[in-house]
């Protein structure tokens, strides 16, 4: 029983990792792009929904529902990840020719990351906060197990999200555009593809992703910093590398994975181990397997 | 004029790639430009399709001036080119190629890919395989329909007979020539000098950037200097 419960627990977890994966991956495959902003976003948007939702006396207590404050929090990351695409992967690409050939876009969207945790430290402080669902009661019960809603909820989306996605990007005109980019920019140009008006539609589709999962961590927790960005980071990369780089379906199996791995490593050796299997596995893939458990020979292009 | 190419310079750093070229195609001729390696042929193309900027000159498509237009919105427009290796999507279907090919098409191609097919019977045998699975002479094949799903009034072709046997260059200047004859106009960038000047109406010599010849096959097939550089009958 208390393995059915860990398992569970750990599915949940694993299910807004794979959303973050999902974020990571789709840039690393069409953009070549290790984008750490994702992280940002994830918690930017979790921070902005409790601070609107929240009364009190913090900058932007508005007291609005949780659902308004949702929305607003998903705008904000969005929009955040457009201005991020605009002054890393665009202007680098515009002075260097090919973006993806440098690690200067990897490098300034750390600088994004640390800018905006501290924006948002600055704002609101560093203290965590409790972000409350209304129905967070509602926990199915069943044979002694203990299902969260939110958590429930996390893990049906990101599927169905990754199911929609991997569709657009078979059947669709928009998405083979954009797999015509990850494969070769320059042919994809002669076909008439705007490059530079369609990669800002992946960034608006990973700010989405990253600030969906980030309201979801929120509310399956209950509780939100301005630092559960940098933890969900390293795990979130993790079950991307172990799903394949540039593997949408890979990342949600390899969210999960981590999501597992996590919590049953903490209810068997404690909660300092916390980051020992994680980053050991990471390495561990890396050395056996760099391409992942579905990647294919080649890194990061055309898994679509 | 359908396309008109004026004082055309390229740049690379201080690497001058193309000099004060100059340039003409008319509705239903096919061009030829000439050159060795490294004359500036691609960067010609480059320049005219708007995927290497223009340091002087203008480029001039159906009387509109086109300098400033992006490279994909002259595909719209119709100014489609067939890059110097093929370029085709290997990781994508033989169909999927021929999508993309169609992708500023508003309009239904579904008619148009299936008359590819006929005229290319084994990319329609390999429809649904990935484009890598196909011989240098059928990725060839595939990019010339691809850019011809596209719908263009000019179709620029760098180095097409590159890499091909000679019976798929026949095949391929079959191809070029049945498909001016039905009305397009080709700016035919050759190094197969011989062939591409039995196809063409007119032809440039390009050297170091600059046009050192121009005119009728005839002409500059007779011409003793470029017979020595590249017909090898000196
Ligand atoms: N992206 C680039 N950056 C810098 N220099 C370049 C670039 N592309 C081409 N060049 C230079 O410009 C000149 C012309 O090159 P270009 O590719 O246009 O020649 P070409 O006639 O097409 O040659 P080939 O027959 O080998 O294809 C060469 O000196 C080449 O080194
Ligand atoms: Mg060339």
């Amino acid at each position: 029983m208390q393995s059915a419960q860990q398992l569970i627990n750990g599915l949940m977890l694993g299910g807004i990792l794979a959303f973050v994966a999902v974020a990571f991956t789709l840039t690393i495959g069409m953009l070549n792009f290790l984008n750490f902003t994702i992280p940002a976003l994830f918690m930017l948007a979790a921070m902005v929904t409790w601070a609107l939702s929240a009364s009190g006396e913090h900058i932007f207590a508005l007291g609005l529902p949780w659902y308004a404050a949702a929305a607003i929090g998903i705008a904000v990351a969005m929009v955040a990840s457009l201005i991020i695409e605009r002054f890393t992967y665009r202007y680098l690409k515009a002075h260097y020719g090919d973006a993806t050939e440098h690690a200067l876009p990897l490098v300034s969207s750390l600088g994004f990351l640390i800018i905006f945790e501290h924006a948002v430290i600055t704002l609101w402080g560093s203290d965590p906060q409790r972000l409350e669902l209304p129905f967070r009661d509602m926990d199915l019960h069943f044979a002694g197990l203990i299902v969260g809603i939110p958590h429930l909820f996390s893990l049906g989306l990101a599927i169905t999200l990754v199911w929609v996605l991997s569709w657009l990007l078979k059947r669709s005109s928009i998405g083979r555009a954009l797999r015509a980019i990850a494969e070769n920019p320059d042919a994809a140009t002669l076909m008439g593809v705007e490059v530079a008006r369609i990669v800002p539609v992946v960034f608006l589709v990973t700010g989405m992703l990253s600030a969906l999962a980030g309201i979801l961590y929120g509310f399956s927790y209950s509780t939100v910093t301005p630092y559960i960005g940098d933890a969900v980071a390293t795990d979130a990369i993790t079950g991307m590398v172990l799903g394949g780089l540039g593997n949408v379906w890979g990342a949600i199996v390899g969210g999960l994975l981590v999501g597992l791995i996590k919590v049953f490593a903490i209810s068997q050796f404690g909660a300092e181990i916390e980051k020992i299997p994680v980053w050991g596995l990471l390495l561990l893939i890396l050395i056996i397997r760099p391409t992942g458990i579905f990647g294919k020979s080649r890194l990061g292009r055309g898994k679509f | 004029m359908l396309l008109r190419i004026e004082q055309l310079d390229v740049l690379y750093g201080r690497n001058h790639a193309v000099k004060a070229m100059s340039l003409d195609l008319d509705a239903g001729e096919i061009v030829t430009v000439l050159g060795a390696n490294g004359a500036g042929k691609s960067s010609l193309l480059k320049a005219i399709q708007g995927t290497v900027p223009l340091a002087r000159g203008r480029v001039l498509f159906k009387g509109a001036n086109i300098s400033r237009w992006s490279a994909a919105r002259r595909v719209g427009n119709g100014l489609v080119m067939v890059p110097e290796g093929r370029q085709i999507f290997i990781g994508m279907t033989v169909h999927e190629n021929l999508l993309l090919g169609a992708y500023t098409r508003r309009d239904d191609t579904a008619a148009e890919i299936d008359a590819i097919y006929e005229r290319f019977p084994n990319l329609a045998q390999r429809r649904d395989l990935p484009a890598s699975v196909l011989s240098g002479g059928e990725q060839q094949m595939l990019a010339v329909a691809r850019a011809l799903v596209a719908r263009p009034a000019v179709m620029m072709l760098d180095e097409p007979s590159l890499g091909l046997s000679p019976i798929l260059v026949k095949q391929l200047f079959e191809l070029i020539v049945d498909l001016n004859r039905s009305g397009l106009a080709i700016l035919l960038v050759e190094q197969n000098t011989n062939m591409a000047l039995a196809v063409a109406h007119r032809g440039y010599v390009l050297e170091l950037g600059r046009t050192v010849m121009q005119g009728t096959p005839a002409e500059l097939s007779s011409d003793e200097q470029l017979a020595a550089a590249y017909l090898g009958q000196a």
